[in-house]
């Protein structure tokens, strides 16, 4: 080796070094058949990139409902405290932006990792994940099972996430980023009831995508184009 | 954490309701609100148009498909501008109001970018303006300078649960309504294609990129300023390439003193 192979060795490695280290995590969105008219209560969450205008109203709602409009940071995502955020994905020839939040999967990862039991399935409430803060510990293994990333914590404490209001659903109400959305971009109802909004709107969508279905979670955060 | 944590809304909220066939575009609520913002000496500008907001006007009356559609702050409950506000301008008011600290602002022009509505408007002092549904006359009890000044009826002010179950008791009738448990500035209406036109007029598409960059603010303003890597990486081959000819150099010398020595 002469003296000029060697030089190239540390110019080779400062180049090398420009690439930027943690390239985001591409996710592509799949084509999905929406299966209804089952018996009992499956909630579902339906988000139209179509409609959607991009305003953060669902960022703000969840903030103001769940957190009490705290403004101290989540520094999980690098985003304000709110459980749904924009992603980018790959679709066709150029990446995009969608809104995803916690898919409340049939088949939750986290549910199954979870080693005290406080990630639960809630049956009664058509299937919801929920979380029992009187047995989480904060291993934090839910947050590195699930492939969504659907969960955050801040620094040491319990892990939190989507729950698709859960107090609002009990009340009868909708979740408050489909209540708050100023132009009807989201809809959350029972998709086995073939009368129920969501499954109006996923039969007459024109596309129906779903998150990552390889990982056989069955997730049930449905992306439409109308 | 959402099950546990009970979360009080504004307890004393008030709203008003629009009914856009009893308006007839008079324009006597942009006088008023003009008036009570001590800007009337704008309604004698040539300049002046009644149909769009600016940093003085606060309020607008617009025509879609011959509806005329009053149009200012809408009040939502979402308040994403609140949540944007980098220094706490943008406040969330106990009567459910979203005003803006002019003193505070900076004119960063978030809550602009981010309105779903697009009210905030710069003003000439560069600080952004809107809308304060009169917050001081609610609080000694009189309406909105608008709701007062309408001759025919349209604008209705009240208790925000009162408002709502009077739009509620309009869409029992098959009138449609648009900000039931939205907003705090209600619309009933029965053309819905105009009603269609002004929503999609206002609530403009936005660029994703400029939204993810202004949501993921607040950690750039927790954390250090980020550390240029293309900086630290230069430095360290700069260093590493400098010790090297130095050490060469002094290599150089050396033989050529041992060189002359022999």
């Amino acid at each position: 080796m002469n003296r000029r192979e060697f030089l190239k060795i540390p110019i080779a490695a400062a180049l090398l070094g420009l690439v930027p280290i943690g390239e985001a995590k591409q996710i592509k969105l799949q084509p999905a058949e929406v299966k209804t008219g089952r018996s009992g209560r499956k909630f579902a969450l339906l988000w139209s990139a179509t409609k959607c205008i991009f305003c953060g109203a669902c960022v703000a709602a969840c903030n103001a409902v769940n957190y009490n409009r705290d403004k101290t940071p989540n520094l999980t995502w690098g985003w304000p405290q709110a459980n749904t955020r924009l992603v980018e994905v790959k679709h066709g020839e150029a990446p995009r932006y969608i809104f995803t939040q916690c898919q409340h999967c049939e088949e939750p990862p986290c549910v199954y990792n979870c080693p005290t039991g406080a990630s639960y399935i809630d049956k009664e409430l058509g299937g919801l994940v929920l979380v029992d803060y009187n047995l989480c510990v904060g291993c934090k293994y839910c947050i590195s099972s699930c492939p969504y990333e659907a969960r955050w914590v801040n620094g040491e404490g319990t892990p939190s996430k989507c729950t698709w209001c859960v107090q609002r659903v009990k009340e009868g109400k909708l979740p408050a980023c489909v209540a708050f959305c100023p132009v009807g971009a989201r809809d959350f109802g029972d998709i086995n009831d073939p009368d129920s909004s969501i499954a109006k709107r996923l039969r007459e969508a024109k596309a129906v995508y779903v998150l990552m279905p390889e990982k056989n979670t069955k997730p049930r955060f449905y992306i439409v184009e109308e | 954490m959402s099950e546990t944590k009970p979360v009080a809304w504004p307890r004393r909220d008030y709203g008003v309701l629009v009914d856009l066939d009893k308006c007839n575009g008079c324009g006597k609520c942009v006088e008023a609100c003009k008036l009570r913002n001590g800007t009337s000496y704008e309604l004698r500008y040539k300049t002046f148009s009644p149909t769009e907001l600016t940093g003085t006007t606060w309020l607008s009356v617009r025509k879609y498909s011959g509806v005329s559609t009053p149009y200012r702050c809408f009040h939502c409950y979402s308040a994403v501008c609140a949540l944007v506000c980098p220094v706490n301008a943008h406040i969330v008011t106990d009567y459910g109001a979203v005003i803006i600290q002019t003193d505070k602002c900076i004119g960063c022009g978030r809550c602009a970018e981010v309105c779903c509505y697009g009210t905030p408007r710069q003003g000439f002092d560069r600080r952004y303006k809107k809308c304060d549904l009169c917050i001081d006359r609610i609080a000694k009890g009189s309406p909105p300078a608008c709701v007062e000044a309408c001759p025919t009826g349209a604008l209705k002010f009240g208790p925000v649960a009162e408002i709502y179950r009077q739009a509620k008791e309009e869409e029992a009738r098959g009138r449609k309504t648009y900000g039931v448990e939205l907003t705090h500035w209600v619309y009933v209406y029965s053309n819905e294609e105009a009603f269609r036109e002004f929503l999609d007029d206002v609530a403009r598409r936005k660029d994703p990129e400029k939204i993810r960059k202004i949501f993921s603010f607040p950690v750039e303003r927790a954390t250090y300023p980020p550390v240029s890597y293309l900086g630290i990486e230069g430095a360290a081959v700069a260093t590493a390439l400098i010790a090297f000819f130095g050490w060469r150099q002094s290599r150089i010398e050396e033989k050529k003193r041992a060189g002359s020595h022999e």
